[in-house]
Order: C-alpha cells, then sequence, then structure tokens
C-alpha cells in the first residue's frame, strides 16, 4: 500500500519555496516529484523594462542569502556588454564581499541542517560564528544582508579604514572554528546517525542530472567555476577544489566546512594583494551599450549560477535570463531521496542547501481510507526526532 | 584551448556552420534546427556532460534557443549552440534523453514561452499555476496582461 506525502510549499523567510509529492510505502520513500513556482515573481520581465543600471539592484533582489552573487554575475555580463573592463581594485573587492557571503551562507547552512536533525548545540555555534561574519558586512557595507556592493565597472564602495585588520583578526578565528566543527561532524554520534549514507547521491547521476556546487562536489564531481575560468579576483589566489567521494550528507556537510577555510585563505590573499587605484569606471547612468549579447557565470554558494543578457543598443536590455543553482540541483532530490525514511527527508532534503523552510506544512493522504493529516514544520522535525531516538540502534547496525 | 577539435565536429555535423570566440573565450555557433540533436549527442560523447540551461529568445519574426554546454575539461571551449524556430509552429524535438537534466529547463521554456518540445516526458507548466488561461506566456515580446480577462469570483 503506497501513501502519498505532498511536502510544502510556501515559507516567507527563504528563496525558492517549493511542494514535493512523495510516493511511500511504510516508512520507505520510493518515488518523488518537485512542484515549484510559489515565489515566481516575473523578474526576467521586469528586467526588460528597467536600465541596465536599475537591472544591478533589482538582480541582487532574486535571491536574499546569495545576492552579492546575483549582483555580481549580472554586473560582470553587463560589463561584457558595454565592452569595459572594471579596475584591479574594484574586481578585488567584488571577489572579496563574494567569498565573505559564501562563508556566511555556508555558515546559516550548517546551522540550518543541524537544526533539522536536532541538534541544536551546533545550531547555535554556527550561527554565533556567522554573527561574527555579519558585523563584517555591516562594517563593509553598511548592512548586514543586501550589500549593493557590485555596479557595472567596478564597485560602488571603497574599504573602510581598519577593514583589512578586522580580516586578519577574522580569518585565524575561523579556521580555528571550522577545525571544532570538522571533529564534531566525523566524531559525533548524533550527526554521524543521521548524515552518514543518508540521501547517496551517485557520481553518475550527479553529472547525469546536472547538479551543482557542494551537491556535486559531495558526490566526487570536480565542478566548481573558480577551477573551470578565473574570473573576478581568483587569478592567482589560494583557491583549491575541495571534494569528497562518499556522496551522502556527511560528505556535503564536510565540503562546506572545508570551503569555508578555502575562503577565508582567499580573504587573507584578497587583503594582502590590494592593489591600490580607482574603484570603479564612473559609467554614466544612461550610458547606451552597444548591440551584444554575453553569458556570465559564477559560482554562488549554492553552486554555478549563470545569466545570459541580450542588448539591442537600447537603455534596457532585450532580454535577461536567470538560472539559479537550486533549479539545477532540485531533480538531484529525487534520486537522493529514493529508497530513505520519512524521517530522512528534512536532512536529505536539507543536504543541497534549499529553502528549507517549504516544509512549513505537510499533508499527509491515506489514499485508502481517504483520511487527511496536517503536520506542521516544526512536528515533522519533532517526529523525526522521536523516530530516530527509537530506531537508533538498529540504524547504527545497518548504517555502519 | 581544443578550439580545432570542436570546429571539426562541429563541421562534421553542419559544413555551412561558422562559430565565433568571444571577448571571454566562450563560443558561439548557430545550427540548423534538425541538425541539433545529432550535434548534442556528438558533443556529450566528446566530453560536454553538463548542460548550464537553455535561453529562448523571442525576435519578433522567430524564437531563437541557445544551449549552454559546460566542457569536463577546463581546456575546451564554453559552448553556447543556438537554433531557430519559427513563431507560428513553435515545436522542436526535446532533448532528455540525451541530457536528463535538460527536462527542467524545457519545461521553463514551454512554460514562458510556449516552445513545445516533442518526446519530453512531463512537458507542463513549471513556473506558473496550471489553471492560467490558454496562450498566456508572458515572456513572448507581444505579452498583454490587458489581453486576459479577471476571473471574477463569487462571493
Amino acid at each position: 500500500m503506497s501513501f502519498y506525502l505532498p511536502i510544502g510549499p510556501i515559507h516567507p523567510a527563504l528563496k525558492e519555496p517549493l511542494n514535493f509529492i512523495f510516493k511511500v510505502e511504510g516508512e520507505l520513500v520510493i518515488d518523488a516529484e518537485p512542484n515549484i513556482g510559489f515565489a515566481h515573481r516575473g523578474i526576467e520581465k521586469l528586467m526588460e523594462n528597467k536600465t541596465w543600471m536599475q537591472n544591478a539592484f533589482l538582480a541582487e533582489h532574486i535571491c536574499g542569502i546569495c545576492s552579492a552573487d546575483h549582483q555580481g554575475c549580472y554586473t560582470q555580463g553587463a560589463e561584457i556588454i558595454y565592452e569595459k573592463k572594471p579596475p584591479e581594485r574594484g574586481l578585488f573587492i567584488r571577489t572579496l564581499v563574494w567569498e565573505l557571503e559564501r562563508i556566511h551562507s555556508h555558515l546559516l547552512w550548517i546551522g540550518v541542517a543541524m537544526h533539522e536533525a536536532g541538534f541544536d548545540t551546533f545550531f547555535m555555534y554556527a550561527w554565533r560564528d556567522r554573527e561574527v561574519v555579519l558585523d563584517l558586512f555591516e562594517a563593509l557595507c553598511g548592512r548586514r544582508v543586501v550589500y549593493s556592493m557590485s555596479t557595472i565597472g567596478g564597485v560602488r564602495r571603497d574599504l573602510p579604514s581598519q577593514f583589512a585588520e578586522k580580516i586578519k583578526k577574522f580569518v585565524p578565528y575561523i579556521k580555528k572554528r571550522m577545525k571544532v566543527y570538522e571533529d564534531l561532524a566525523l566524531r559525533d554520534q548524533t550527526i554521524l546517525a543521521r548524515f552518514q549514507n543518508v540521501g547517496i547521491l551517485k557520481k553518475s547521476d550527479a553529472i547525469d542530472l546536472g547538479a551543482v556546487g557542494p551537491t556535486a562536489r559531495g558526490s566526487g564531481v570536480k565542478r566548481d567555476v573558480r577551477y573551470e575560468e578565473s574570473y573576478g579576483a581568483y587569478e592567482g589566489s589560494p583557491y583549491r577544489i575541495v571534494v569528497e567521494d562518499a556522496g551522502d550528507s556527511l560528505a556535503k556537510l564536510l565540503v562546506r566546512i572545508k570551503e569555508i577555510v578555502v575562503s577565508a585563505d582567499i580573504l587573507e590573499y584578497l587583503v594582502d594583494n590590494m592593489p591600490s587605484g580607482p574603484i570603479n569606471l564612473n559609467l554614466p547612468p544612461m550610458a547606451k551599450p552597444p548591440v551584444n549579447e554575453a553569458f556570465s557565470r559564477v559560482e554562488a554558494p549554492r553552486g554555478e549560477l549563470v545569466y545570459y543578457l541580450k542588448s539591442d543598443g537600447n537603455l534596457k536590455p532585450y532580454r535577461v535570463k536567470v538560472r539559479t543553482p537550486t533549479l539545477a540541483n532540485i531533480t538531484s532530490v529525487v534520486a537522493m531521496v529514493k529508497g530513505m525514511y520519512i524521517a530522512d527527508i528534512p536532512v536529505v532534503y536539507a543536504s543541497i542547501d534549499p529553502c528549507i523552510g517549504c516544509m512549513d506544512r505537510v499533508l499527509i493522504i491515506d489514499t485508502k481510507k481517504r483520511k487527511q493529516k496536517i503536520m506542521t514544520k516544526e512536528e515533522l522535525i519533532h517526529f523525526s526526532n522521536k523516530w530516530f531516538k527509537k530506531h537508533l540502534n538498529e540504524l547504527k547496525e545497518e548504517r555502519a | 584551448m581544443n578550439l580545432e577539435k570542436i570546429e571539426k565536429i562541429i563541421k562534421k555535423i553542419s559544413p555551412e556552420a561558422k562559430g565565433k570566440v568571444d571577448i571571454d573565450g566562450r563560443f558561439w555557433v548557430k545550427i540548423p534546427v534538425d541538425k541539433i540533436r545529432d550535434l548534442l549527442r556528438e558533443l556529450k560523447n566528446n566530453g560536454y556532460h553538463h548542460i548550464s540551461t537553455i535561453s529562448a529568445i523571442d525576435l519578433l519574426e522567430k524564437f531563437e534557443l541557445i544551449y549552454h554546454l559546460l566542457p569536463d575539461n577546463r581546456e575546451d571551449p564554453y559552448l553556447n549552440i543556438r537554433t531557430e524556430i519559427s513563431r507560428e509552429n513553435p515545436h522542436i524535438t526535446s532533448i532528455t534523453d540525451i541530457y536528463p537534466a535538460a527536462n527542467i529547463y524545457e519545461r521553463e521554456v514551454f512554460d514562458l514561452f510556449g516552445i513545445i518540445f516533442n518526446g519530453h516526458p512531463n512537458l507542463k507548466r513549471l513556473l506558473l499555476p496550471e489553471d492560467v488561461p490558454e496562450g498566456f506566456y508572458p515572456l513572448r515580446k507581444d505579452f498583454k496582461i490587458e489581453n486576459f480577462k479577471k476571473k471574477e469570483v463569487k462571493k
């Protein structure tokens, strides 16, 4: 007897609320179907009605967590359209914001994933460390989210005084913390029980389904835009690709922890080698671009982010196409969740770093008895944690 | 950069195709509609396993589709393969059997442009709700919201 278990759709806190319909047999998930579009705001159409300069601010409002990457990717493409090259210092500051944002996004994810697994102490650790990054953002941009730093032809603000010292203090601190995190992830029984051998994405599946970012790198696929093409100021930086072969949720957790260390190294390099000079080209906001097209890619915290831009010589773009990393990863969830227990859904679902908030309402329909039961997100997490307490010993043998 | 290798493959499939490299090192090439599947299958066998996305553009008298392909090997160029289809009869054969990842991107193009992908396993609307009126394709240039009547809800 199989049940259908719809999860989702809407939650205002995070990007892309989505709905999943899981087909379950007893406690096992046998199939899943994603259903997206609940937060469709028509931004691609809206961008055709705004000027090139205004769109830089619209682009960053596509996502609240990786806003700098959206803005940076758009402006990087627009610079190809305008055939202008931003000054070195502008590129360095832009890359600095990208890497700080990656640390903040990964820490946010670690906190959320640990909360889903019922390990709230770790959640507090991660979000306390994220607070330090947000304070740095406040000193740099005047805001803690949605930074408005990039513009076509460079960045809008220079580094404040004493900022390099702040980064120098921050880098050893975050590296020390990541050592603690790695120790916890590899040794703690709660994390191992909930993450190890859960939601495995095979390497062949990751390639076929087009997974990107930490989801692909957790399955042993070397796919990272920073590695494939040196954009921004990554040329010459101590960047190294982090790959884990296991493909389970623990591998994705380890990839993110190790990537924070890499990002910290890049931050140190950026402030050490920061060139002097102008930060942008001061393009007039009503400048008309030539007839041109551009394709721009950056590595957002969740994976490859893609913009296609087309200009017909007018003040407004002819076409803007955005592909966010979550859209590329969403089909992988289906492959990951097959054969798992219902209680594993929160962790597997969280492991691609989507908007886990979509789990706010869970509707369980028994097709034979035609009865419905609605669970909130808190109830589902409570159910998962209770279920794991009961089955922990059997699971330990099964997953060892 | 193994540009010659790629150009050779493209020439073999479609002899009249001419490509160009932009300032970012990406390769742009235009291919006739009926050759696109042959070319993509050939490229997949030659180290292009990842499709980034499919972009559609309304050029007023026709639609343009661009397939963005990422090489496995970083020395190979990034490929943007474009093709054109008629606006009156927007049909093209699906590539989901070659690239399973294209499934969701084709659904997105169908949803916003009304381009029909023949042979797609599950061609449903992706972003817009399923009860929008027929012909509601918002990214077409002639789309006007005034053309669609508001549904009155009885109180």
